[in-house]
């Protein structure tokens, strides 16, 4: 996207660091690492140094009242969009890490305050990411972010709706509608105000950005908006929204002042990172082609049984080793060059799934079987790459693609546990190697646990199919 | 008898503007535009014109409809952010907040009901105006 903008240089698409799951990350992962560095930075810059923790904290509100920010009209969700890339630019550049991705604290699917924001140290030293005054102990409740409450947000056809309305009565692009009232939408008034309030410590406040976790909130809801994009969801085309300008709201790296318009702000992949990959199309009637053979063969429970046309099971040669087992598939044909993008792995992935038709992308999926935990003190982690997997089997190896947990599973049934993994977005991300597709899985015991984890994998089984 | 004429009076809706306080909701019977009779999504819009916090923790507006045969539906809920005291001069400078509403409900004598669950001492919230309308960009039919 930026070398398109060099006369004579072809443009060459990078994969964009990816946010992820701040909950489902080690207290020691690199990102959380890079994260924990950049705020303490941030926090302890002097004036003259560079912008500090409190000047950005400042360009959202102050004592006195809300400052650059808008809430409850339709420029919220584009405004916060950029406000959180403000501190993943500026944290990559002060960590010299480019690989840096915000996390998102997605609190529909993780109810508690992350590990990582609740602990008040770590290694020994203070977390920066720790707020004495914040409830720590504090679990989002149903009324806020439940399964109902989900729905009716993705379940929104109007982007008015969906992301609050426009400042009644705005005529024209006069800056001062930005801080207009329009009608909140259930995004903004339920889970957005009310987990910002129920957090206490700066949350509630029109300075809640003094609290790291300001960011993990945001990102997620800027995730939110983006699935509901991805599955349909279709932003107003209203020059009143997309023209009006954030003139110098932000900081750049260097101090400097950043100005964008909600069109600057509507593909988070040119803005430099992403989500990985795009959620399934809901909502419409209409599913891919992949949705329906992935739901034939979760039906029967193994491609090899459901035999579904058009879907290609790849056969699989598993290795047992000392942590767990290793297997590779050959491919044939181009299948997996199609699934991945006309490069094979490495290319930039397809466009996102239309709203309207049937078609839709290729995936590739892991279906992993009989995994057989003694207790729920085990984790798996999978790795996938094309071409051998390197010897890595430590969560910061480019080819960990996640860990299955188990919650109830040491009293697993003689038939184990079964688990998928779409691992489409991940293999396009790596570089092209080969038309095998290598799956690794490793069982370790969880962080302080002692247990015996040789036995959750050692009758694994592994089918890759495409679809 | 006059605590049962009390409770009737308590639960009869209200003109505006209308406060609600914990234990007490505010009833109002909201504003229908003619559009909302005939529009696809019609919604239900509470404009807060006034909200003190509660004294320690945080309060939130449960917002539901009471159809005349006394049925309540649950709408939703909603927070006011910056969760501090705020008051404001006009409807203008309001915080709005949209709810779906069933389009029979359209055509009812509803009600709506806006309460602050307990615990929340010392928080109350005003209703300025409770407002049927068709959703942004609706018409009749669309």
């Amino acid at each position: 996207m930026f070398a398109a903008s060099v006369p004579g240089t072809r443009a060459i698409a990078q994969p964009r660091p990816q946010r992820r799951e701040v909950s489902g990350l080690p207290m020691n992962d690199p990102i959380l690492e890079t994260l924990r560095d950049g705020v303490r930075i941030l926090q302890n810059r002097q004036p003259g140094q560079g912008p500090t923790w409190t000047d950005m904290a400042n360009i959202h509100g102050t004592d006195q009242g809300f400052n650059k920010c808008p809430h409850g009209n339709w420029y919220f969700l584009p405004w916060h969009r950029a406000y959180v890339r403000m501190y993943e630019q500026m944290i990559r550049s002060i960590t010299s890490n480019a690989a840096f991705a915000m996390p998102y604290w997605d609190w529909a699917a993780n109810r508690a305050v992350p590990q990582a924001f609740s602990q008040p140290t770590y290694n020994g030293a203070q977390n920066p990411l720790y707020v004495a005054d914040r409830r720590n102990d504090y679990r989002v409740p149903d009324i806020y972010a439940g399964p109902e409450v989900m729905a009716d947000i993705y379940g929104q056809r109007n982007f008015e709706l969906f992301a609050t309305s426009r400042p009644r009565g705005q005529t024209d692009l006069n800056p001062a509608w930005i801080k207009r009232g329009g009608v909140q939408g259930t995004l903004e008034r339920t889970p957005h105000n009310n987990i910002h309030n129920d957090l206490k410590g700066w949350m509630p406040t029109t300075r809640s950005p003094m609290d790291p976790i300001f960011q993990m909130h945001h990102a997620n809801i800027d995730r939110i908006w983006w699935q509901w994009n991805a599955r349909g969801g279709v932003n107003t085309s209203e020059t009143l929204w997309r023209d009006m300008p954030f003139t110098d709201n932000y900081y750049n790296p260097d101090g400097t002042m950043a100005t964008y318009r909600p069109a600057d702000l509507l593909d988070v992949e040119a803005l430099g990172y992403s989500y990985g990959a795009q959620p399934r199309r809901v909502g419409s009637g209409l599913r891919t082609r992949a949705d329906v053979r992935l739901a034939t063969i979760f039906r029967v429970g193994r491609a090899a049984s459901a035999n579904v046309p058009g879907t290609e099971r790849l056969i699989f040669q598993e290795t047992p080793f000392a942590l767990g087992i290793e297997g590779a598939a050959a491919v044939r044909g181009s299948n997996l060059s199609r699934a991945l993008g006309e490069g094979g792995s490495g290319a930039p992935p397809p466009p996102p799934p239309l709203m309207r038709g049937s078609e839709g992308p290729s995936q590739v999926v892991a279906l992993i079987h009989n995994l057989t935990p003694p207790t729920d003190d085990v984790e798996v982690l999978v790795f996938a790459g094309t071409g051998a997997l390197p010897e890595a089997t430590d969560v910061s190896s480019p080819n960990f693609v996640t860990s299955i947990g188990f919650f109830g599973g040491g009293g697993h049934n003689h038939e184990g546990i079964s688990a998928s993994v779409d691992l489409t977005q991940h293999l396009r991300t790596l570089p092209a190697r080969s038309d095998e597709v290598h799956v690794r899985l490793v069982a370790r015991p969880k962080a302080g646990g002692n247990a015996s984890v040789q036995e959750t994998v050692a009758r694994a089984e592994v089918e890759v199919v495409i679809v | 008898m006059l605590s049962a004429l009390v409770a009737l009076f308590l639960l009869a809706p209200s003109g505006y503007p209308a406060t609600a306080v914990p234990g007490r909701p505010a009833l109002v019977r909201p504003i229908v535009e003619p559009a909302a009779l005939c529009a696809a999504d019609p919604q239900l819009v509470v404009s807060v014109t006034g909200f003190t916090p509660p004294r320690s923790g945080s309060a939130s507006l449960h917002v539901s409809l009471r159809a005349p045969d006394g049925r309540t539906s649950h709408l939703g809920v909603a927070g006011i952010h910056p969760h501090q005291a705020f008051a404001a001069a006009s409807l203008d400078d309001a915080q709005h907040f949209g709810f779906a509403v069933p389009r029979a409900a359209v055509r009812q004598r509803v009600v709506v009901v806006v309460a602050l669950p307990q615990p929340a001492a010392g928080a109350s919230v005003t209703i300025g105006e409770a407002r049927i309308t068709p959703a942004p960009q609706q018409s009749c039919g669309g």
